[in-house]
């Protein structure tokens, strides 16, 4: 019996429409948290001093108008009654209209998600002053001027703009940067002079210095002239030498330790030396890299010496190897795109301490080139839109220090599609394909396992391609493949669970073979869905697919068909 | 002799007889043939434009006796029409029905029927009329219509009377028309006739009036006349309906009233019933209203018995006599508090009963013959009022009023000249009372105003100085306040300067502020950002255009402390205290200027102390976009002393960084972070103080964000030049930490450096694309940079 009035006790509490604020304020309509410095001001406190004991009325409906305003409730209705103040706070306000003027053709408000139906809030205010200024700024107007506001009474938010002419880059200076040569910030740079301002561009700038290490801050002061926006660079040089040392984590090493250390002003080129420890239960490292600019008359341009020692223990191989070489490289921004290259000789030394491959030692040519959109780039955080690329080949051939002609290509591209152009995006449509064919002459996978080591052969499955299969879960044997060809969809909804939350769809295809340029008829897919957090430690991703395998050769022995779930960090499509 | 008079009758009688003769055959041809009689007299006689038709009379004249004759003339569908003055008169139905006594001692005509109905609308212009008239009094004026329709029913006896005008437009010179729907009717015939009378008036700007009723004259006295009418009367804000009854003798008439009455202006509702009763004779007419009012200052004030005398002396022949008319205004009022417990509350506060009834009065002559002028010669001065206004004191421990006023008018040509003389002391005894009767009232005296207790007086003495600008006004007020730890001590002086032409009204205030000690209130900054400024850019209501207003105010304000930091603000965090000076000056023609004033304190919040060296705000360039800033912020580090100099609009300044030993701009900003140069710092925090330099210099960031990070350790700060959206985490407390910002996506890169100790940082880091497979890490990292 007891229980009985228990849970009528609590239903009846939990149901009263009152909501006592303090002891002077009653809510009968709603319930707000007031935090403790808003309840001084409501309601006074009796430990403070004697004339913040109590509160008048008038006041506390006063500060509370102030309070239910922020939350979007405009209309609350006070009444005094024994001596207290009667609250119904009435019903939020949401935002009906977007009007947007002197910004035709540059503002698109049917494009503004996240307004229409919203509460309306100066939290919500702010953030379309935001995206409005964002908007023009990355569009040429580089000194708009911007006013919101709202009418309570029809919810209609008014958003007016003088952005003015379009501008262009202008000169470009910067501070002291003491001996540093002006010409290293070209490497950086991803606007020209006469270019249309995009804002956008200068904060890629500065992220890439800031990356870099070779400042320790850095932004822009500018100045709009008539036709043309002067930047000029803030820098704050810090010390170039800097000694780290971390204990961490990553979805694929728990634990880890790194000891690194860095110079990045060698020269007043800003010529850098890198060196790094790494330790963990699945691999150890030791790597030097330098990137020595010193070919004249091209800043872009640099020599780049390198060392790798490393010990990696796969589930299906553990090898040794080294590797030293030296490389000429370029950092480069054309068409709104970063190009970065290297290419260089190298020499390889490979001991296989479990499963199948080869100890010797090689000499390799190694090149790769990275390609990034600029507008990829500046949201690489949110990944919602722009495209990336990469291509990376590395070769050894036979009477050149080695046994065997082997060539491996690889080219990797991402495409991630703003569908309707929505900002916030609704639907965000990630496309990616992934290519590696190695040249072993005429050898089978199987064949050249011995010759070939094992990071140069393909071993698919997992969280980076057919994610309805485990990591490097399809070895054929253990042996890799030569061949392989992805293709991989990915879409995701944006911002419309709570917490940002984003859910997505997920479609994998990919073939393969052991022999080069060639691709079986099996056909791996996967099919599934997952959810991506962008937490405040990184970006916390979970799926779960199943893999299918069609046209599965007799001989098959990879268990298929199965649920495969998935839980990363950091890691993005 | 006797021939030429004989001759002489015959002519006379010839010439009789012809002229009857030839005035009967007119009369007998124009009996028969009327039409053609009205055609001719229409062409040869009346003026062109007037056109007189019918379509139907019938004339009869019955001899009855003697000179005795009945007559019986009907018409039908009769129009009179004239182009100018405009006249249109389409009349359906007449018709004369009498019997004519000429040689009668009692009534000449008895008027058996006598009907006009008329179904179209009526016009009738009249021209303004030119004629001078004689000066009478009113109750000269009124006895001449009397005496005329005594006449009348002397003369005159109705029997049947049926008079229907349902539209009549009357108009008179240029003015906007009238419209009458009038009607008159006596069906029975009686010894004392009773005219039933209906009259429904609509004058220009929505002024109506509809009155009934039926008017009584005695056969016994012809003296005797009585008239009973209900009105109803709507026009000028107000309803009226009123009950009246005139009994008109021969030296003296009563008119007396009653009914409701309404005033409805915008907020104000006035109502009353307010009873007239009104005496006249040949001497003198005296007027009483006595009514209750209701409404005056809301539910809050009330008049159950208002009562106006007025003794008007009359003279013969003159309108309005040059011997003043007296009046006596008498206005018990009720001061009502609704609320009980406000009630109890403020008698418990001030130990006292608020003030329930009091007494306002004004009496004095008024001269009518200035007020409502004749002949009045151009240059002399003629007196129009003379008045003394009065409340009765009022003393109890919460409040003493104590108000006494003269006014004296006068009058040349057009203008009036006023000559007044005020004695008005205002004492509250208790403020706190106060406090909670406007609190009651829902006028805020804010905390910690409300608990201060102390006396506010104001006063004005003595004649009031007349110039050419107008009457001046002097008004003093001070202000006594105090509790434990606060104080108010002020003085004011007003200059209330009204026109002579009473269209324009300026007030000049100063105000001394001799000493204000007040407590802030304890806000923490660990317990959560306030939430207590309306944002102005959401509007609530559509923004109403106001009507230009022709009284003119022009109100002008000086405010200024009397001695350097005569304001204390106290709080935990401000040592001693805040110290404020002012002088402000602001009027409606010119712009605000002066200044508000921080002498020197400091801010001590956790391990950080801040000296504010200066901080002036220059009114006179402030504006609606913020307040303008000139200040100085001093901050003592380990090694070294930074200054900061704000200058500018406080929500953008421009803020320069100098420091001893000298240092650069971004070391500086280490230093105020972080208490260490960039050698000595985490890479990752000298990239914080980069995004905060950055934020500076593109005036992100306010006066309270610069004065909050040069109080309080920062942890850490994001900049997005894109949006000039900034978010800071701050370290309000030793394990306490608090985000400064609005985007979500700054904060989550805040947050992906977390400071552990000195040296030891959490760092979640990603790597791009661009320097091969995008991978993710947690690092709990030390570093050294050298």
């Amino acid at each position: 019996m007891i229980y009985f009035w228990i849970i009528l006790f609590f239903i009846v509490v939990t149901h009263s429409k009152e909501f006592t604020a303090c002891e002077t304020v009653i809510f009968h309509e709603g319930k707000i948290a007031l935090n403790k410095n808003e309840q001084i001001l409501v309601c006074g406190i009796n430990e403070g001093p004697e004339g913040w004991k109590t509160v008048p009325l008038s006041q506390a409906e006063f500060h509370l108008k102030a309070v239910l305003q922020n939350l979007g409730y405009l209309t609350p209705r006070f009444e005094r009654r024994d001596g207290k103040l009667q609250v119904w706070q009435g019903p939020q306000t949401n935002i009906k209209t977007l009007n947007v003027s002197g910004a035709d053709g540059v503002l698109n408000s049917s494009k503004k998600r996240k307004v229409i139906g919203e509460t309306l809030t100066p939290a919500k205010l702010n953030e379309i002053d935001a995206w409005a200024n964002l908007g023009v700024r990355s569009q040429g107007y580089a000194c708009p001027e911007i006013n919101v506001t709202a009418h309570g009474w029809d919810g209609t938010v008014l958003l007016t703009t003088e952005i003015g002419k379009t501008k262009k880059f202008g000169e470009l200076t910067s501070n002291d940067m003491t001996d540093l040569d002006r010409s290293v910030l070209l490497r950086y740079q991803p606007f020209n002079s006469g270019e249309l301002y995009d804002i956008r561009k200068t904060q890629i700038m500065t992220d890439r210095m800031l990356a870099d290490g070779l400042f320790q801050s850095a932004f822009f002061e500018k100045a709009c002239l008539d036709e043309t926006v002067n930047l000029e660079l803030k820098t704050s040089m810090g010390p170039p030498r800097i000694v780290r040392f971390g204990i961490g984590a990553s979805t694929e090493e728990l634990p880890f330790v790194d000891l690194s250390f860095r110079n990045t002003r060698l020269d007043n080129k800003a010529s850098s030396l890198t060196a790094a420890l790494h330790a963990s239960p699945r691999r150890l490292s030791l790597t030097a890299d330098s990137e020595l600019y010193w070919i004249p008359k091209w800043a872009q341009a640099f020599v780049g010496p390198r060392l790798d020692i490393v010990r990696k223990m796969e589930p299906t191989y553990e090898t040794d190897t080294g590797k030293l070489g030296i490389d000429l490289g370029f950092k480069w921004d054309l068409w709104d795109t970063r190009l970065v290259g290297r290419a260089g000789p190298s020499y390889n030394s490979v001991r296989t301490r479990r499963g199948v491959g080869p100890t010797s030692n090689y000499p390799t040519i190694d090149a790769s080139l990275n390609l990034m959109n600029h507008l990829y780039e500046s949201l690489v955080w949110q990944q919602y839109e722009g495209w990336n690329a990469s291509l990376f080949f590395r070769g050894q051939g036979k009477g050149l220090g080695s046994e065997v002609d082997v060539n491996r290509y690889e080219f990797n591209y991402k495409y991630l599609w703003n569908i309707q152009s929505f900002d916030p995006p609704l639907f965000i449509l990630g496309t990616r394909m992934q290519g590696i064919f190695v040249d072993a002459s005429d050898l089978t996978s199987i064949e050249a396992a011995e010759i070939i080591p094992a990071e140069d052969r393909v071993f698919v499955g997992g969280d980076q391609n057919l994610r309805g299969f485990s990591r490097q879960g399809i070895s054929n044997n253990g042996f890799g493949y030569l061949s392989f060809l992805y293709l991989g969809f990915e879409l995701r909804l944006i911002e419309e669970l709570p917490y940002r939350f984003q859910p997505f769809l997920l479609w994998d295809l990919a073939r393969t073979s052991e022999k080069r340029y060639t691709l079986d008829e099996t056909l791996f897919v996967s099919e599934g869905l997952g959810l991506r957090w962008l937490s405040p430690f990184g970006t916390l991703r979970g799926s779960v697919a199943r893999g299918r395998i069609l046209n599965p050769p007799a001989d098959m022995t990879i268990e298929a068909e199965k649920w495969v779930f998935f839980l990363s960090f950091g890691q993005e499509f | 002799m006797k021939k030429f008079f004989k001759y002489l009758l015959l002519t006379i009688v010839t010439l009789i007889f012809v002229v009857v003769l030839t005035t009967s055959s007119i009369l007998f041809w124009i009996i028969r043939n009327p039409q053609s009689a009205w055609t001719m007299a229409q062409e040869k006689f009346l003026p062109r434009d007037l056109i007189v038709s019918w379509t139907d009379m019938d004339f009869r004249l019955d001899h009855l006796s003697g000179w005795n004759y009945k007559l019986d003339w009907t018409i039908e569908g009769l129009k009179v029409t004239k182009e100018s003055p405009e006249i249109i008169l389409p009349i359906q139905h007449v018709r004369v029905h009498a019997s004519i006594f000429p040689l009668s001692d009692n009534h000449k005509i008895v008027l058996h029927h006598l009907v006009l109905q008329a179904n179209s609308p009526l016009t009738l212009s009249v021209p303004p009329s030119d004629k001078i008239e004689t000066e009478k009094n009113p109750f000269q004026q009124f006895h001449e219509i009397l005496s005329l329709t005594q006449k009348i029913h002397g003369r005159i006896r109705w029997e049947i009377l049926d008079v229907k005008v349902p539209e009549l437009k009357l108009s008179i010179g240029d003015s906007k028309p009238m419209v009458f729907n009038a009607g008159l009717q006596q069906s029975t015939i009686q010894d004392t006739p009773s005219l039933s009378y209906t009259l429904e008036m609509t004058l220009p700007e929505q002024i109506k009036l509809i009155a009934n009723g039926n008017i009584l004259q005695s056969t016994a006295s012809a003296a005797q006349l009585e008239m009973n009418a209900n009105i109803d009367f709507s026009g000028f804000s107000a309803h009226v309906k009123q009950k009246l009854k005139l009994t008109a003798g021969d030296n003296q008439t009563n008119i007396s009233s009653e009914g409701p009455a309404e005033y409805i202006n915008k907020n104000l509702k006035l109502s009353g019933r307010p009873q007239l009763a009104l005496t006249m004779n040949p001497k003198s007419l005296q007027v009483k209203l006595k009514t209750a009012v209701n409404g005056i200052l809301g539910p809050y004030v009330r008049l159950p018995a208002t009562e106006v005398n007025i003794t008007i002396p009359l003279e013969s022949d003159r309108a309005w006599s040059e011997q003043p008319s007296t009046f006596m205004v008498n206005v018990p009022a009720q001061l009502i508090i609704s609320d009980p417990q406000l009630k109890a509350s403020i008698s418990k506060s001030c130990e006292c009963q608020p003030p329930e009834h009091f007494q306002m009065g004004a009496s004095g002559n008024i001269w009518l013959h200035t007020v409502i002028p004749s002949d009045q010669s151009a240059d002399k001065t003629f007196p129009l009022l003379d008045a003394d206004v009065k409340i009765n004191d009022v003393v109890n421990k919460l409040l003493t009023v104590k108000l006494a006023g003269h006014l004296k008018v006068e009058k040349q040509n057009a203008n009036y000249k006023f000559l007044p003389s005020l004695n008005l002391a205002l004492r509250v005894d208790s403020f706190q009372a106060l406090a909670r009767l406007l609190d009651g009232l829902g006028v805020m005296v804010p905390s910690p105003l409300d608990i201060l207790e102390g006396t506010v007086e104001a006063k004005m003495n003595g004649p009031v100085d007349v110039t050419e600008k107008g009457y001046f006004f002097p008004l003093a007020a001070t202000l006594k306040l105090n509790s434990t730890q606060q104080t108010v001590d002020a003085s004011a002086e007003a200059r209330v300067i009204l026109a002579n032409d009473l269209k324009s009204t300026s007030i000049d205030t100063q105000v001394s502020i001799n000493q204000l000690q007040l407590e802030l209130p304890p806000l923490k900054p660990t317990k959560g950002n306030p939430r207590i400024l309306k944002d102005p850019r959401i509007l609530s209501q559509p923004t109403a255009q106001k009507k230009p207003n022709e009284f003119k105010l022009e109100i002008s304000i000086s405010v200024k402390t009397t001695s350097p930091g005569a304001i204390r603000l106290l709080a935990e965090y401000f040592k001693p205290h805040i110290p404020i000076s002012i002088s402000f000056q602001s009027t409606d023609l010119s712009d605000n200027s002066g200044f508000i004033r921080l002498e020197p304190f400091d801010i001590v919040y956790l391990r950080r102390e801040v000296h504010v060296s200066k901080m002036n705000i220059d009114l006179a360039k402030s504006d609606d976009n913020g307040l303008y800033v000139d200040g100085q912020l001093r901050i003592k580090q380990s090694q070294y002393t930074v200054f900061i100099d704000i200058l500018g609009p406080a929500n953008k300044p421009n803020i320069v960084f100098s420091s001893n030993p000298d240092l650069p701009r971004s070391e500086i900003i280490n230093v105020l972070l972080y208490d260490r140069t960039s050698d000595q710092m985490l890479s990752t925090d000298v990239e914080t103080s980069g995004q905060v330099e950055a934020a500076v210099a593109d005036k992100a960031i306010g006066l309270f964000g610069i004065w909050a990070f040069a109080s309080t350790p920062i942890r850490g700060f994001s900049y997005n030049p894109s949006t000039k959206v900034y978010t800071a985490t701050v370290e309000l407390a030793d394990d306490v930490t608090a985000s400064v910002g609005t985007k979500w996506e700054s904060s989550t890169q805040v947050e992906l450096r977390k400071r552990v100790s000195r040296r030891w940082m959490l760092t979640a880091a990603w790597t791009p694309a661009d320097e091969g497979a995008p991978s993710s890490k947690l690092v709990l990292q030390w570093e050294r940079r050298f």
